[in-house]
């Protein structure tokens, strides 16, 4: 009897152990990314397609996601830092080319026909080898991209006119506006600085008076800007609580980056709201941003790593990642997706029997900028926090404000 | 007792990792300028140190200190009484359950109930009072985090105490407020420092409340030191931590040092 017993138990054991150690898939993907970045389904469908599993770890800044990856403490297989990261983490020996060849875009060296206009140009002019001067292209894949704006409240007229024709000088002078109104600031201190240099229509580079952009801020610099942000008075400061506050009325206007907007529309679609009442500009002074997925040197299994990559390029994930997570795109074949949905007649929010729907065809007639960030912008940036040193002294600009 | 010497053994291994070595690499860190903790390519320099001379330091280590004064009273001035009550209070039959309720919503993540306060604060008819981001919300909230580390120590004081000294004052005709005054309170000082330093402690070093409810327009050291290491800037980060530490070591001593001299006194007293 107790044998018989045993055996059973082994038996089971066994089953148990059998059953686990089948069904859990013997390949991980690490990724390394923001929160609310990628389409949840996409990722399952990723995983079902490759039997693995994709373990996914957010961050809330470019810095945080490098000192992840230069710790090495997790082997991630893919990141998908900002641009002047990329730029670092690529400068710094962090980074693996991609294996072009086996992608969907074996042209990705080249991005001519594969990215924006836009962002091509933008590229071709930020992201060089620092020692070559050449494009460094095969090693980073461009997700989302944006530009800083203003997301406004058009419940207040006078508002929407004072952001148009001011840009960024509407954060900071109340003197623009004739009654009194609510400002809200990010509360990311390099911000406040790129957007107090670009309401002052300079590149929010600018380290010193004079114009030049090399090294800290200088201390007469500092204290302009110091200044200035005091004297503006904002009357919150926040990250993503600002968006909404534009939304539902409690402020007329904050800095916010383009994706946040698109974020918050759709948020007032599906919350039955048919008359929207805030807008987004983004003014003739801007900088532009975005996200690029690299594979680290970390990596682990680099043949997953470009897997993923190549499957998030490709058109059909693409687009349906940019419709989840409302930043632009970055790939033309996605753009064009756009205007062939759009002629066919779908919906950018509900459908035919939805009380407040929108078409896509209205969508981007309304907002143009979501596929073409740049376009209304005559002097545009590139904002790229040099050193830990620039990161430094704008902390310690921010903190003087309190 | 020479046989217990070896148990303090994992004590010290501990102390030495945790306290000492951190210690020794901070202090080194702020004479360089490094890429965080990578060393390659660090140089020696007194970079760091030139930072300190930005007034906004010195302002945000004040504010941190006066939002754990004001937490520090705050808490006292509640605690003490719950201390009191659960102690002394002879209808209170299960003392277990009302500590129990203390520490429950310790229960649950801290960054939970932060947030909780910050909805709270938020809803309707509490947002005309404009709460978030001023010092008052921020202390408000500290005092409902570290409310029980005020109240335990002061509690077990209390029920350790004698009680035969409060009956003997009050067999010779002191008034209750005066036994109070002369015979419970001062014998619970050990209790209240300990609690004092044990509030005081993260509310002036913490930086997550500041940084939810004062929604960046309270910034203490905490939040400064937070962001700093954030930016990659590990030299400067420490050097601020550092400073800090000195700063609250020199206060907590303050406080040791004065319970320390009471101590003395009342045994010269007895001696006396």
């Amino acid at each position: 009897m107790k044998k018989v017993i045993i055996s059973a138990a082994l038996l089971i054991a066994f089953t148990i152990f059998a059953t686990i150690t089948l069904s859990t898939p013997n390949t991980v993907l690490y990724l390394l990314n923001w929160g609310e970045y990628i389409d949840d389904s996409l990722v399952q469908q990723f995983e079902e397609e490759k039997h693995c599993q994709v373990v996914l770890e957010t961050v809330t800044s470019s810095e945080a996601m490098y000192q992840k990856i230069i710790s090495g403490t997790t082997p991630y297989d893919v990141a998908i830092p900002g641009d002047y990261m990329v730029r670092k983490l690529y400068a710094e020996g962090y980074l693996r080319e991609l294996d072009v060849k086996n992608t969907n875009y074996t042209a990705l060296s080249q991005y001519d026909n594969i990215y924006t206009d836009s962002l091509t140009k933008l590229m071709q002019e930020y992201l060089l080898d620092p020692v070559t001067g050449k494009e460094f292209n095969a090693y980073f894949a461009p997700y989302f991209c944006g530009a800083y704006s203003l997301i406004y409240s058009t419940q207040n007229s006078e508002v929407d006119s004072v952001v148009k024709e001011n840009g960024f000088r509407a954060l900071f002078d109340r003197s623009l506006y004739a009654s009194p109104i609510k400002i809200g600031m990010y509360d990311t201190a390099r911000w406040m600085v790129a957007a107090y240099l670009m309401s002052q229509g300079k590149n929010p580079n600018m380290t010193h008076l004079d114009g030049s952009t090399d090294g800290d801020i200088e201390p007469a610099l500092q204290d302009e800007i110091i200044k200035a942000l005091k004297d503006a008075h904002f009357d919150e400061f926040g990250n993503d609580a600002l968006k909404r506050n534009v939304a539902s009325g409690s402020l007329d206007l904050c800095f916010t980056q383009l994706g946040d907007f698109f974020d918050a529309l759709y948020l007032a679609y599906s919350e039955g709201q048919s008359n929207i009442a805030f807008n987004v500009s983004i003014p003739s002074v801007s900088s532009a941003f975005f996200d690029a997925m690299v594979v680290p040197t970390t990596c682990q299994n680099y043949e997953l790593a470009n897997a993923f990559v190549d499957f998030m390029l490709q058109e059909d994930h693409a687009f349906q990642n940019a419709q989840a997570i409302g930043y632009s795109p970055c790939l033309k074949s996605v753009c064009d997706r756009y205007h062939q949905e759009a002629e066919a007649g779908a919906y950018y929010y509900g459908d035919e029997n939805t009380v407040n729907a929108l078409s896509l065809k209205d969508f981007l007639t309304r907002y143009p900028m979501y596929l073409d960030p740049f376009g209304s912008v005559s002097e545009l940036y590139m904002f790229e926090p040099k050193s830990n040193d620039y990161l430094t002294t704008c902390e310690a600009i921010f903190n003087s404000l309190a | 007792m020479k046989r217990f010497k070896g148990l303090a053994v994992p004590y010290f291994v501990w102390l030495i990792l945790l306290v000492v070595v951190p210690t020794i690499t901070m202090i080194v860190l702020t004479f360089l300028q490094s890429n965080g903790t990578n060393l390659d390519g660090a140089y020696w320099s007194l970079d760091s140190y030139r930072r300190l001379a930005d007034p906004s330091i010195l302002k945000a280590l004040w504010n941190s200190l006066v939002i754990a004064f004001w937490t520090v009273l705050f808490c006292f001035l509640l605690g003490y009484p719950v201390a009191y009550f659960l102690s002394f209070s002879t209808h209170i039959k299960n003392k277990q359950l009302f500590l129990l309720l203390l520490i429950l919503p310790m229960w649950c993540n801290s960054m939970l109930r932060i947030v909780s306060w910050l909805r709270f604060f938020s809803t309707d008819w509490l947002s005309p009072l404009n709460l978030v981001g001023t010092n008052g919300a921020v202390i408000f909230v500290t005092v409902t985090t570290y409310l029980p580390f005020m109240v335990f120590p002061i509690f077990t004081v209390l029920e350790k105490m004698d009680r035969s000294l409060i009956e003997a004052s009050s067999d010779l005709g002191v008034p209750a407020w005066k036994t109070f005054l002369k015979i419970t309170f001062p014998l619970s000082l050990e209790g209240v420092s300990s609690g004092v330093i044990m509030v005081f402690l993260p509310a002036a070093t913490g930086f997550a409340i500041s940084e939810t409810i004062g929604q960046g327009k309270v910034r203490l050291m905490g939040n400064l030191i937070q962001a700093v290491f954030e930016k990659n800037n590990y030299n400067f980060g420490s050097l601020l931590s550092l400073l800090t530490s000195i700063v609250i070591l020199l206060l907590v001593g303050a406080v040791a040092g004065i319970r320390e001299m009471h101590k003395r006194r009342k045994v010269h007293h007895v001696n006396a």
